[in-house]
């Protein structure tokens, strides 16, 4: 009786709160949710004549082909492995950036280079394609700088090898500037009396990072790189759509920009959105894990 | 205290009714036209009950942000509205208005799937939803209202080209009609007349005349600037080796000649549909490529680039060549480029012929409710809008639209300068049913042609068309010379097979990665022959033989 009055009195104390949150959570349900409907389309035969509801249902069958597709495994691979090559590139540089960068002790200097740095973030991939089509060109700038010293000219865009290699680092560039924002709050977020005490032990700026510094981010680091696992399988649908072309098919080619092709335009929706599905899928798995992982490891809760 | 509590809670509501209404109207405030449109019927019903010929034709509109109104009119009631309704008797109706042509086809497809009423006249371009269209038993067959009430000079056009009728044919009947393209841009050769003339060259007539010019473009330093800087041909492969339907200019098809057109189905020798890449000719052509690409003649970045990025190279004079439609005078070329260069027939193909691909004869079909009543005042309101289309000179709108709308006359001369138009330029083609001009093939052309040939411009057309740089008009000139001989068109115009779509994908990717690696050295050319076995047997034959299909039953 009196439990059941004591929650009663809470929900009413709370209901002013819980409508102001109204708004947001119909958005969310809105935006967010409803539209995961649409994934029912990925065991349909999504026929636009027939409409969303009424089109046959057909199982697994869009997901066992995208499985039996013959380039499926490449297609996955690419993404994995591109995907790969940028979060832990993305994650090591930043930290690296934002560990050199708060050794500098000039200001205007720190700011300046912080500013320049993220600036390519604000660039779109349209534009930056544009751009690096120019520079990694066979007559381009670091061609150019290639040949100055002796070496062949290579086809950085065009060249299957190259190819990852290139969208991995012109990756980095563009974000690792924005990346190091966060990793350089982390830092100044540190109590200065840890330095102290270190510098009275007699340790060096190189002992002070790997001892101070570093212990002292390793949440935000787990933050950082286990919110990034939910990209595993996104490499980047802007970037590669811009940069790549048919002689890197094979090395450049992933799954957004094959759903693209196969169901934009070809408009085989359904099949688009079951590999959609099976992406989605495999990201909340990592995500989850990693979670778990970080909880235990590190005993660090992010949710 | 109980009390308060409430007042909060309702105050909470308040503010979160608020606000989710202030997010309802900013999406609804996307379409203003929609109310506008939905009062004005009764203001205009009033007035329009008298003449027995009156006829209602309904429409779904498309009324975009380039759509402008000046007088209060609206998309129903305005200058070409009454014009319609005065000459004719025709009131438009409009069912429903939206802000885009991708909006338009959406609505028509939740119409069609909802079983709700289909407006009575309507356009699509979408081979696929067509064909649902009428498969839907929806859409009326016109052929006897075309062969009764078309105007002479309309069937007269549709008679010279007939396969225009393919999309909309089932068992022999036209469920539709199709509009034509403009036909009148595709393609020339553009080169550095400059450059032939320093190095003592004419222009190229067959690809032996390319080697000999390419080869002095690259190695005789025609910029004169002491550095092997330059390049023999343009090329854009970044979306494969293609033709006009998937890279708009700066493409290679010309050099593939006549016989086959890659992505493009053509008739062979058997009266059969034939997928152009995979003949035999393209490997040889690809060979040439390759050839190229290995002197240096093309540019080693081509299959990065797309169209205008390759396009770059010959804008700022470091190539003597690119192949594209007649209009790149005024794009990607522009008044900076103070150097000679001019358009010139393409050269002869790998198979001794020219041949390039072209657009497609038809982008755009009108369909119409089956329940529609009224086809013979329909085809006099569309004979009397086409004739802009037509060039006719007697057409009531040949020197624009509406005067004081899109025209101003002054001193018995047409203006199109916004600023003296009272109250501003508006685009009352807009207003037509069709929302654009409708062409008739090559009527463009033979204006441009004609002041390219620098005949003095006498019809309105031909004094408004006289505006453009001079340089299209010429090309123009030029493409007349040849276009009906080398014209290529991809003579499958029906929705897509249900092989294409499951593996159309596959096989496009297969077929532009190969013919990349073969041009870029990386696999030999006999790497062509497996591409063609493999492109067979992973789909392609069951393509072909449904293309055929698809065939017979629109040659009926």
């Amino acid at each position: 009786m009196y439990e059941g009055r004591k929650s009663r009195l809470r929900l009413t104390r709370q209901l002013p709160l819980h409508l102001l949150i109204l708004p947001s959570v119909v958005c969310l349900l809105v935006f967010n949710y409803a539209p995961m409907t649409g994934l029912l389309m990925a065991f349909k035969d999504y026929k636009a004549r027939l409409g969303f509801w009424q089109s046959p249902w057909v199982g697994m069958k869009h997901l066992h082909y995208m499985f039996t597709y013959p380039d499926s495994t490449q297609v996955i691979w690419n993404t994995f492995l591109i995907a790969s090559l940028k979060i832990a590139a993305n994650t090591v540089v930043p930290i690296l950036f934002a560990l050199l960068l708060n050794e500098v002790r000039a200001l205007f200097f720190k700011r300046s280079v912080q500013t320049l740095v993220y600036l390519p973030h604000f660039l779109s991939w349209v534009i930056l394609g544009g751009i690096l089509t120019d520079i990694l060109g066979n007559k381009g700038i670091v061609n150019q700088l290639l040949s100055g010293i002796g070496l062949d000219p290579v086809f950085f865009l065009g060249d299957g090898n190259w190819f990852r290699f290139t969208v991995v680092v012109s990756d980095v560039w563009k974000e690792f500037g924005f990346s190091t924002i966060i990793y350089l709050a982390a830092l100044t977020g540190i109590n200065m009396s840890l330095y102290e005490a270190a510098e009275i032990d007699g340790a060096t700026r190189l002992k002070q990072t790997l001892h101070v510094t570093l212990p002292a981010i390793v949440p935000v680091i787990l933050v950082v790189g286990t919110l990034s696992l939910g990209n595993i399988l996104n490499a980047g649908f802007d970037q590669i759509f811009n940069l790549y072309n048919p002689l890197v098919y094979r090395e450049g080619d992933i799954i957004d920009t094959f759903v693209y092709r196969v169901g934009l335009m070809n408009g085989s929706f359904s099949f688009a959105t079951a590999v959609g599905l099976f992406k989605s899928a495999v990201s909340f798995v990592l995500i989850v894990t990693a979670y778990r992982l970080a909880y235990r490891f590190g005993n660090y809760r992010i949710f | 205290m109980k009390k308060r509590f409430k007042k909060q809670s309702w105050a909470a509501l308040a503010i979160a009714v608020a606000m989710l209404s202030a997010a309802g109207c900013s999406a609804k405030s996307n379409t203003p036209s929609d109310s506008a449109a939905s009062e004005a019927p009764q203001a205009s019903g009033a007035s329009g009950e008298s003449a027995p010929q009156d006829v209602t034709i309904s429409l779904g509109r498309v009324v975009g942000s380039d759509n402008k109104f000046k007088n209060g009119e609206t998309i129903e009631d305005n200058v070409h509205t009454r014009w319609a309704k005065e000459k004719f008797g025709i009131d438009f109706k409009v069912d429903w208005s939206v802000g885009t042509g991708e909006a338009y086809t959406t609505k028509l497809r939740l119409l069609l799937n909802s079983n709700g009423k289909l407006p009575d006249v309507f356009t699509l371009s979408d081979p696929t939803l067509e064909n649902q269209v009428v498969d839907s038993g929806k859409v009326m067959d016109i052929t006897e209202a075309f062969d009764q009430y078309a105007s002479p000079r309309l069937k007269e056009l549709y008679a010279q080209y007939p396969e225009i009728w393919n999309t909309v044919s089932y068992d022999g009947k036209h469920y539709g009609l199709p509009t034509f393209n403009a036909n009148s841009s595709f393609s020339v050769l553009w080169i550095r007349q400059d450059w032939l003339d320093k190095l003592g060259l004419q222009a190229p007539k067959t690809i032996e005349d390319m080697d000999k010019v390419m080869d002095a473009f690259v190695n005789q330093d025609p910029d004169g600037n002491g550095k092997k800087d330059t390049i023999g041909l343009s090329l854009s492969l970044k979306k494969g080796v293609s033709a006009v339907k998937d890279t708009f200019m700066v493409s290679s098809d010309f050099l593939f000649g006549h016989t086959a057109v890659p992505t493009y189905w053509t008739e062979g020798a058997d009266g059969k549909l034939q997928y152009g890449s995979v003949q035999p000719s393209v490997k040889q052509g690809l060979v040439k490529l390759s050839e190229w690409m290995k002197k240096g003649y093309l540019d080693k970045d081509a299959g990065a680039m797309d169209e205008a990025k390759a396009a770059e190279s010959f804008v700022q004079g470091k190539s003597g060549m690119v192949f594209g439609p007649t209009w790149m005078a005024t794009y990607p070329f522009n008044a900076d480029m103070k150097f000679d260069y001019k358009a010139v027939p393409i050269p002869a193909g790998i198979d001794g012929q020219m041949g390039f691909g072209s657009e497609p004869q038809s982008s755009v079909r009108f369909y119409f409710n089956k329940d529609f009543k009224h086809m013979d005042a329909l085809f006099k309101y569309l004979d009397a809008i086409m004739g802009p289309g037509f060039y006719d000179p007697s057409s009531e709108f040949a020197n624009g639209w509406a005067e004081g709308y899109d025209y101003v006359m002054v001193d018995g001369q047409p203006v199109y300068d916004s600023d003296k138009i009272p109250g501003g330029f508006v685009d009352v083609k807009k207003y037509t049913i069709y929302g654009n001009d409708i062409q008739t093939p090559k009527k463009e052309l033979e204006v441009m042609a004609k002041l390219g040939r620098g005949e003095a411009p006498e019809t309105p057309y031909e004094k408004y068309f006289a505006a453009r740089p001079k340089k299209w008009a010429e090309a123009a000139a030029v493409l007349e010379t040849y276009l009906d001989k080398a014209a290529v068109y991809d003579q499958f115009t029906g929705p897509p097979t249900p092989t294409m779509a499951e593996k159309g994908e596959l096989l496009r990717k297969m077929e532009n990665e190969t013919f990349l690696k073969i041009i870029y050295g990386q696999e030999s050319p006999d790497s062509f022959d497996s591409f063609v076995s493999k492109w067979n047997s992973s789909g392609g034959e069951q393509m072909t033989k449904e293309v055929n299909e698809w065939y017979e039953s629109v040659k009926k």
